[in-house]
Formats: structure tokens, sequence, C-alpha cells
């Protein structure tokens, strides 16, 4: 790997995504969006049960994290995508770019949007709720690490299947992270969920993570076993899913990079 | 004009180099796009490439690039295995299509800011060669242009700009002037020759356009179905035709020339009080003594010499015939 061919690919993520003007549209609009409805649909709750959890705050919290995961997946499935509408993926790679260079600009660019738009949001809450989000300390911060490796894990699966299949995969590209979303417990506690569908929210990572929030929230005690087994999934889950896409990309050189634009 | 003059060390060496696509039904056959072919390229040469539509040109051009996986065989530049050594050899290799484009919203100077960073350049030797193609191409004015802005004649300029940017030893260059009103295809032309003149650039050059072929290339490789079936300067290639045309300016007995031309089963074709005839050079003789026994009289004759074209149209038309033979037989 050399650092300059990752600086090269990070210059122009950032120059086509972060600073274009029509797509950071898209990074500050929808979560202000969701932050706003989902708050107000928290107030409603908060102000029927008086006195109980701060629903509020779990709301805010769980919403601005969720914000976060999208954005990294975005930031790696939509980039791949906007290489093939491009026209750019054969002339990338017909320097002597590695597809290892290529995920580590785009990991570092879904990281610089998940603290972004987590930066966003905990200033909406307080301007439109006075919900200062970072009362949960270091849990907030580990929530953005967390949330942001699930998301490279749901953006590396919709980029394996465009990457190897083309265009017509690139629905996958923001309905890949909505798809886990009922299970992953971010609204609501996985035991409102019927059985079968815990079963498939225990086995994703962030379900542990929002469960822990809960918790935390509830009984000021920090989470330790649930972020442990959080982190434990979230690594397993990212090294299948780097695999994944490395092999899609071989695959896809076997049948021409060329076909997919 | 070309420099006959080469040094004679291969900068990229291709042994057996195949390519067999998986049938795309259960009904067809794995198709060979690539078949067993070899060749070398020398440092300062320009090697052309040549060969129908589906002949195995781009699906070569593709290999050497890396951006498509071989079914066997070894590409090496520099003596060193492509495989193997991937980043190192396309270090000094660029690359130009008219078929692949640039981040459409970035700008010319961001475009090339990423692509000369890819390939290692410094930022104040980048500024220098950025400068550099701007002028030669006389595009200054578009250095802060988006991509999507530009017509096709100038995002041809930048594409080779981009490829010749890092001063590579070898570029590979597909159809660098299709789509292009012919005096920008004649700039692009005198660019690649300049570059081989002044650096001694290797360059690969797949095109369409046969006189541009013959004009730029010092080898022309010939690819059909997958082989080659030739490999030879352009003149030699021409004059493997045996055809020529010949041009006769008739001022008595056009019909006779005409019948005459039937009945020995000659290709003509008629322009007024002209005719031409496709002829076998050895045969010009007989033709002309026949005509005179039939009375025929011309004014002008002018004798044709076979071109890189016919030849590229013979087989063309041999390729045609193999696909029908193979189809009926499948």
């Amino acid at each position: 790997m050399e650092l300059h061919r990752i600086k090269a690919i990070f210059y122009r993520l950032v120059r086509a995504d972060f600073l274009n003007a029509a797509k950071m549209f898209d990074d500050i609009f929808w979560p202000s969006v969701d932050i706003l409805m989902i708050g107000m649909m928290a107030v409603w709750f908060q102000n029927s049960q008086p006195g109980g959890v701060n629903i509020l705050l779990i709301l805010l919290v769980n919403d601005t994290l969720w914000q976060s995961l999208i954005r990294a997946n975005h930031a790696i499935a939509m980039n791949i995508l906007a290489e093939l509408f491009d026209k750019n993926l054969v002339n990338l790679f017909s320097t002597p770019l590695v597809i290892g260079e290529w995920l580590v600009a785009g990991m570092s660019l879904a990281l610089l949007k998940a603290f972004f738009v987590t930066l966003l949001c905990s200033v909406l809450c307080l301007i439109f709720y006075g919900t200062n989000i970072f009362v949960l300390g270091p849990l907030l911060f580990v929530g953005v690490i967390s949330l942001f490796m699930f998301g490279l894990i749901t953006g590396l699966f919709s980029a394996s299947l465009i990457i190897y299949g083309g265009q017509r995969y690139q629905s996958a590209a923001w309905s890949m992270c909505w798809l886990v979303a009922p299970f992953c417990a971010v609204f609501y506690p996985l035991a409102i969920l019927p059985a079968w569908m815990q079963y498939i929210g225990l086995a994703l990572p962030p379900t542990y993570f929002f469960e822990g929030v809960r918790t935390f929230v509830a009984s000021d005690v920090m989470p330790y076993k649930l972020l442990a087994i959080n982190f434990l999934l979230n690594i397993v889950y990212l090294g299948g899913a780097l695999a994944l896409f490395r092999s899609a990309f071989e695959k896809s050189r076997d049948l021409g990079l060329a076909r997919l634009e | 004009m070309k420099d006959k003059i080469m040094n004679t060390s291969s900068v990229l060496t291709v042994q057996g180099l195949t390519k067999i696509f998986p049938p795309q039904s259960k009904e067809s056959a794995p198709f060979v796009a690539v078949d067993n072919i070899s060749f070398d390229l020398k440092k300062g040469e320009i090697l052309g490439l040549l060969g129908p539509n589906g002949a195995g040109k781009t699906t070569t051009m593709h290999m050497l690039l890396s951006t498509l996986k071989p079914t066997s065989g070894s590409i090496k530049y520099f003596g060193k295995d492509f495989v193997t050594h991937r980043s190192e050899c396309l270090q000094s290799v660029g690359f130009a299509s008219t078929y692949i484009n640039f981040p459409k919203d970035l700008t010319v100077e961001e475009n090339f800011y990423i692509y000369g960073t890819l390939y290692g350049l410094k930022k104040a030797l980048l500024n220098e060669r950025i400068d550099y193609f701007l002028r030669l191409f006389n595009i200054e004015h578009l250095r802060r242009k988006k991509v999507v802005t530009l017509s096709a004649g100038q995002k041809t300029r930048i594409m080779l700009g981009k490829a010749f940017l890092a001063n590579p030893q070898v570029v590979l260059l597909d159809e660098p002037t299709a789509s292009l009103d012919p005096d920008v295809a004649h700039d692009v032309r005198e660019f690649v020759l300049q570059q081989k003149r002044e650096y001694e650039t290797a360059i690969f050059f797949a095109s369409h356009n046969m006189d541009e072929v013959a004009y730029v290339c010092d080898r022309v490789l010939v690819l059909a179905q997958g082989k080659i079936i030739a490999c030879d300067t352009p003149e030699k290639l021409a004059s493997s035709v045996d055809i020529c045309r010949v041009h006769l300016v008739v001022g008595d007995g056009l019909k006779r020339t005409v019948a005459f031309a039937l009945e020995h089963g000659l290709e003509h074709a008629i322009f007024e009080r002209t005719i031409e005839i496709k002829i076998d050079e050895y045969k010009i003789a007989d033709l002309l003594t026949g005509l005179a026994q039939a009375g025929v009289s011309y004014s002008q004759i002018a004798v044709e010499k076979p071109t890189l074209e016919d030849y590229f149209i013979r087989i063309s038309r041999a390729s045609q015939l193999e696909n029908m033979r193979n189809e009926q037989g499948a």
C-alpha cells in the first residue's frame, strides 16, 4: 500500500462527495429531517409516560448513530457506484492503484462522514429538543465507531454486488442498511420483536449497541458485555465483508472491469 | 513521419496469452476471445493493433492493463512478471481510450492532480507537467472547467495528457482518435509521434483508422478470431494484397471494357467515362493487351497500389466467412 495513492483517492472522494454541494445537501437534509421526525415522536412518547425512562434521549442518540451508519454505508457503496456512473473504474485500475488502497480511502471518508453527521445531529438535538447527547460520554464515541464499522459492513456487501453485477444492483447501495434496520432494535427494544425477528436481531452487531444505550440511560451502568459482543461481531463481519468484496473484485476482473461501465 | 531507428530492447513481452470467457448459457460454448498470442513491444516503437470487430483487440488491451485476468499465458513489462509486479509495472504504463472517462464533476486540473498523485508525482513536478500538457494542447483555458462541460475532442486531449502525465515508458492507446474532427485527430497523431521521438516511449496503438495506423505505426499486429494472423510493417502488410486498382479514362469502348471485365470475372465500378477495375498486379499486362485487342482506346491510366485498408478488408471478409462457417457447423 502506498500513502500517495490513498491520498489521491481520498482527495477524489472528498472532492466529489463531501465537498460536492448536491451530495452535501443529502448529508445534511436527510439526517436533519430524521432527527426532527424521530425527535417529535419521542417527545410525544415521553409526554405520554411522564417520569419513565428518558425515551427522548434514547431515541435521539440511537437515531443520531443510525445516521452515522447510513453515511458510512453510502461512503463505500455509493462511491463505487459513482466510479461506474463516471466510467472511471477502468481508468483508475489501469494505474498502479490496488483495491486495498481504494478501500482505505473510502473508509477514511466513511469515518469523516460518520463523525460529521454525529456532530450535526448533536447540534440539532440541542437546538430543537434541548437534549445534549454528549451526556453519554465515551459511550457516544464508542457508538460512532461501532456504527461506522457496521456501515462499512453493509457498504461492502452492497459494493460487492455492484462490483460483480454492475449497475443493475445499484439499489443495494442505499437499501442494504434499511434491510437490517427492523431487526437492529434502533428505535424499540429487541424484546418487542417476534421471536424469529429476535434471532436475526441477535446476529446483528448494532442490536447489542442500541440495547446497551437503553441499559445505560435506564441504569447508568456501562454495558461492557453488550459492547464487547458488539465489537466482536463487528470485527468478524467486517473481516467477512472485506473478504467478500475482494473476492467479488477479483471475480469481476475475470470477466473484465470494462463490462461494468 | 515514423522514426525507423529504434532501440531493440523489449519493454513488453507477451507469451501465449489466452482469454476464454465462460459460456453465457447452458447451450452455448466457452468463448475464446484471445487465443495463444505472443508478441513484444520495443522501446521507442509504435506497434499497431488491427483487426475486425470481435477480433480480440479490446480484450488484449484490458489484459495488458490488468483490468481483465488472462486465462493463461504471461505478460512481462520491463522483464518483470505483470501478475506478481502489477503496481510496479503500471507505474511506467499510461493508458488512454475514447471509451472511458474522468469523474465528470471534477475539473480538468483536479483530475490531473488525482492521476498524477496516483503515479506518485510530487506537487512541483506535477504542476509543471499539468502546465506543459495544457499549453501543448492549447487548452489552458479549460484548467478549471468541469469535465462534464468539455467536448469529445477536449476530453480526448485531457485523456492523452493523463496517459503521458507521468512520462511513462509504455503507453496503451485504444482508438484515441475515434469520433474526433480531422484536425484534432491530426494533432493527436502528431503528439503521439512527438512523444515517441522525444522520449522513446513505446506505444501500443489500437485503431480502426487504416491511414492513421499506416502513418504512425512501425509494425502492425493483425488479430482475427483471437489469433495473430500477421505482424509486419504497414507497407509489407499492404503489399501482401495482390489486388491493384486500375483506373482507365475510356475514350471509346466503355461497353466493351465492361464486357471484358465481366467475361474475366473482374470487380469493377464506373464513374462517368472512368472505369476502376480490381485485378491482380501480375495480370495488368494481360488486361491492357485484351482491351487493345477489343479496340478499346483510353486517354489516361492510373494504377493504385494496395493499401492497408485493402489488407484489412481482405482479412475482415475472411473472418466473416470463418464466422459463418463456424455458425453453420454449430
